[in-house]
């Protein structure tokens, strides 16, 4: 038999295939931060402070002291607990960078119930708060299923859009019905008995477990059942998973689900670990920061939590630089988001040197 | 500039009848190792239709996309007059004289039509005013006796208004030669017709040079003055007038030489495994037939006949309009995918880089697809079943490492590896070297002969020939009657064409 096809079975020259995708995974992301914080420094010198004075404030606040360290992992909670389920989406090619409104959702559920029996003991209240804002996120995020689903409505905006409905609903509850009668402040009352108890060592809430406890889940879900399979072919290409597995609506619906309960659920661990009630301030932008986390991390649970340790430790890291030297936080911002776009151009022309040696090998092959 | 003057001067339609137009010497196209055109001579002629009649893959849109600078021949030359003519892009062959009409459409469907025109043009005409190009398109419309809106939106019209549109925005550079790449294929007879009518008028009134590419006999018949035959890439037939031959004879020389019907297997039919039973879905107008076990049923056509539509209606990506689609009494009718393979259908869709393969994921789990278990667990039998199908590849390497042939051959080793009861076999050995589509074929044919039910999709009229029990013709969306063997195969290129 006469075949056209001489490519060899595996390639001649250099890594195979596998392990060459494995490395530009991971140096991407690194070389990304590196850049990104080169750019940084220019950014600092033109505030005309010394750069390396900054960034060093910067890591050994955030990594050699304890409270730095405490308040690393404290901020990394939140920000793993989301991007783990938005990485997961963005695997199967489903866009929700709406976790921001599915957190206020997820916490507003959380504490409107909670908030009415108060007198049951913690280790009620808890469990029915981590279920609560997974409720309530899931059901933000399943409006935009819907509209996806039913009408075609791309949910890039339409995850987007529903925080900007959350953020009001936050302040309209806190204001009303929600309301602590003994403060002034438009925010609810405390959380009580939920009250998320604290780790010894660190002094950090046990929020934390709870990531160390999703990051491998996930990790096995995605590589080990069925359900992880649909993800990763769905993201390759959904339409040969509606020929062969599944309906259409099934996984995107099921994606923004997902998406949407670790992110009330991230609401409901803010609200009990560390804000004690809900106010205005109870997003903090976890949400959006978490998608960056998420494409640092190459939507991978244990990529993801590496990321939110190095971003959030470098937030932690710019505080004490603020403190120290008045460098301005929106600088740090900058940096994450230099961040993202060395990650995406990183990817570009990852994968056009990969395109331009298979051309080669292909070249080389055809008559 | 060409030697000749422009048209709307009136010096051609002094019809010196047959002054040629356009001469085509000794053009071949190769793709890699593929021969779309071998040798290839042609004349066209001022003031008249010229027909180019085959099949899928006879090399027609290679020829139009070359004459129209869309393409450049491996080898062979074009004389505009007695100028070498070798456009190297759409808009020198429009200076030319020369336009093309694509067989897809080119338009922006959310611009106007005057909008669409005024795209068309080359750059430096481009600052005419919107009320001009309206103004010019209710004059082309109007020589043609059209009627279009000249401020509707693109997306709002008819396919038959689309066609038209499409067909004035390339006279607008009022080309000479106009070349058009199966006008009729999205039409319905009665749009057809008045095309053809308008074709006519184009070349009577004004001397104009046509191409017109088809599969459809009658449109060559009632619509041009000569005829050629291509298939696989060579000239069976040199233009010739098309009184000279009757549609009987056209449609052999389309189709190819006779061959005896293989006598594949005992054609004992079993119990019937699939009835579709008027079957209706977007471009499938109507649809009936069963299948029964041991039996392969071909259904033979030219691509676009409602194909795609019947093939995603089985497998439930197309929601019926009527009708309905029973598998072993069971309705398949909003059953979920995996039910279906579940069931015992399996499925090699025509299109399989949409529907069968995840490129960017390993071979081996592209042979799970569809096949899944809640928790996944190595698969021992994944290095046998690629090595059964020859399929050249590694096991932990992505699908898209895979060469067009091979991911075919893995698509088959997974639908057919679990014993399914039908398989719907959809263009399935297309774009397979010649040893890899013999093993297809023998697969799906041992697959028959141990009491399965195929239904075979298939442009390539020889293979059905080759491996059918039975075959229907699908045109226009509607299967014909059943034909038995022994095949004629004069009869079966007439149904392709749309005589019956």
């Amino acid at each position: 038999m006469t075949t056209i096809d001489a490519r060899p079975a595996t390639p001649t020259r250099g890594l195979s295939h596998a392990t060459r995708a494995r490395i530009t995974t991971v140096l991407t992301p690194v070389a990304s931060v590196m850049a990104a914080l080169l750019v940084g420094a220019v950014l600092i010198a033109f505030a005309g402070e010394n750069p390396v004075d900054i960034y060093r404030t910067m890591f050994s606040e955030a990594l050699f002291t304890r409270s730095g360290w405490r308040e690393t992992l404290l901020q990394a909670t939140p920000l793993a607990l989301i991007a783990v389920g938005l990485g997961l989406g963005f695997r199967a090619g489903v866009w929700n960078i709406g976790a921001e409104g599915q957190l206020i959702v997820g916490a507003v559920l959380s504490i409107a119930v909670i908030g009415s029996v108060n007198d049951a003991p913690g280790i009620v209240l808890i469990p029915l708060g981590l279920v609560l804002g997974a409720v309530g996120g899931a059901l933000w995020a399943s409006i935009a299923g819907y509209l996806a689903v039913r009408h075609g409505v791309n949910t890039v905006i339409s995850t987007l859009l529903l925080v900007f409905i959350a953020e009001p609903l936050l302040n309209w509850a806190v204001r009303s019905p929600l309301k602590d009668p003994e403060s002034f402040l438009p925010q609810s009352r405390v959380i009580g008995n939920a009250t998320l108890p604290q780790m010894g060592f660190l002094d950090l809430h046990i929020g934390f477990l709870l990531v160390l406890i999703v990051v491998p889940v996930a990790s096995y879900v995605l590589r080990r059942t069925r359900f992880g399979f649909l993800i990763r072919a769905h993201g390759g290409n959904r339409f040969a998973v509606y020929a062969n597995e599944t309906r259409e609506s099934v996984m995107p619906m099921a994606m923004l689900v997902l998406g949407g309960s670790l992110a009330g659920i991230a609401g409901f661990i803010q609200l009990a670990g560390v804000q004690t009630r809900v106010g205005s301030g109870t997003a903090a932008g976890f949400g959006f920061t978490a998608i960056i986390v998420a494409i640092l991390g190459r939507n991978d649970p244990v990529g993801v939590l590496i990321a939110a340790v190095a971003l959030s430790a470098m937030l932690v890291g710019a505080e004490a630089a603020q403190r120290d030297s008045g460098l301005p936080v929106a600088l740090v911002q900058s940096v994450q988001a230099l961040v993202v776009i060395f990650v995406a151009a990183g990817d570009a022309v990852a994968s056009r040197v990969s395109a331009r040696r298979a051309r080669r090998r292909s070249r080389a092959v055809l008559p | 500039m060409d030697s000749s003057p422009r048209l709307r001067s009136g010096a051609v339609t002094d019809a010196s009848e047959h002054r040629v137009a356009l001469r085509v010497r000794g053009v071949s196209r190769s793709f890699a190792d593929v021969r779309a055109l071998a040798d290839v001579d042609l004349d066209i002629r001022y003031g008249e239709v010229l027909a180019v009649l085959g099949e899928n893959g006879a090399g027609k849109t290679t020829l139009m996309r070359i004459l129209s600078g869309l393409d450049q021949p491996t080898s062979g030359e074009l004389y505009r007059g007695e100028e070498r003519y070798a456009p190297r892009a759409p808009r020198e062959a429009v200076e030319h004289g020369v336009a093309l009409v694509q067989q897809h459409f080119a338009l922006v469907p959310t611009m106007t039509a005057a909008e669409n025109l005024l795209l068309f043009r080359a750059q430096r005409d481009r600052r005419t005013s919107r009320e001009q190009a309206a103004r010019d398109l209710r004059t082309l419309g109007a020589d043609l006796g059209f009627d279009i809106d000249p401020g509707a939106r693109v997306g709002d019209l008819s396919v038959g208004e689309r066609q038209r549109l499409e067909l004035l925005r390339a006279l607008d550079a009022d080309p000479e030669v106009l070349l058009l790449d199966e006008p009729t294929a999205v039409l319905t007879d009665a749009e057809a017709d008045s095309l053809l009518e308008v074709i006519r008028r184009l070349v009577a009134d004004s001397g104009r040079a046509v191409v017109l590419i088809t599969h459809r006999l009658r449109e060559v018949v009632t619509g041009a003055d000569r005829v050629m035959v291509l298939r696989n890439g060579e000239v069976v037939s040199p233009a010739a007038a098309v009184g000279e031959r009757d549609a009987d004879q056209l449609a052999h020389e389309m189709v190819g030489a006779e061959v005896p019907a293989i006598a594949r297997h005992n054609a004992a039919r079993g119990e019937v495994l699939v009835s579709v039973d008027g079957l209706a879905a977007s471009r499938l107008r109507h649809a009936d037939f069963q299948v029964h076990r041991g039996e392969i049923l071909g259904i033979a056509g030219v691509d676009g006949n409602g194909q795609v539509a019947l093939e995603s209606a089985m497998v439930g990506l197309l929601r019926p309009e009527q009708g309905r689609i029973v598998v072993h009494g069971k309705e398949l009718g909003g059953v979920r995918p995996r039910e279906r393979i579940a069931d015992g259908v399996a499925y090699i869709p025509s299109d399989r880089h949409e529907r069968a393969v995840v490129g960017p994921m390993r071979c081996d789990e592209n042979l799970l697809l569809g096949r899944t278990r809640r928790r996944l667990r190595p698969d021992p039998g994944a290095a046998e079943v690629m090595a059964a199908w020859s399929v050249k590849g590694e096991l932990d390497h992505p699908a898209d490492s895979l060469s067009g042939g091979n991911a075919q051959k893995l698509v088959c080793a997974r639908e057919l590896r679990d014993d399914p009861r039908l398989v719907l076999a959809c263009q399935p050995t297309r774009g397979l070297d010649p040893g890899a589509a013999g093993q297809l074929r023998q697969a799906l044919l041992d697959f028959a002969d141990a009491g399965g039910g195929v239904v075979w999709m298939s442009a390539d009229l020889d293979e059905l020939l080759e491996v059918a029990d039975r075959i229907r013709v699908m045109f226009h969306g509607r299967l014909g009657e059943a034909i038995e063997p022994p095949f004629d195969r004069g009869s079966i290129g007439l149904a392709m064409a749309g005589v019956s």
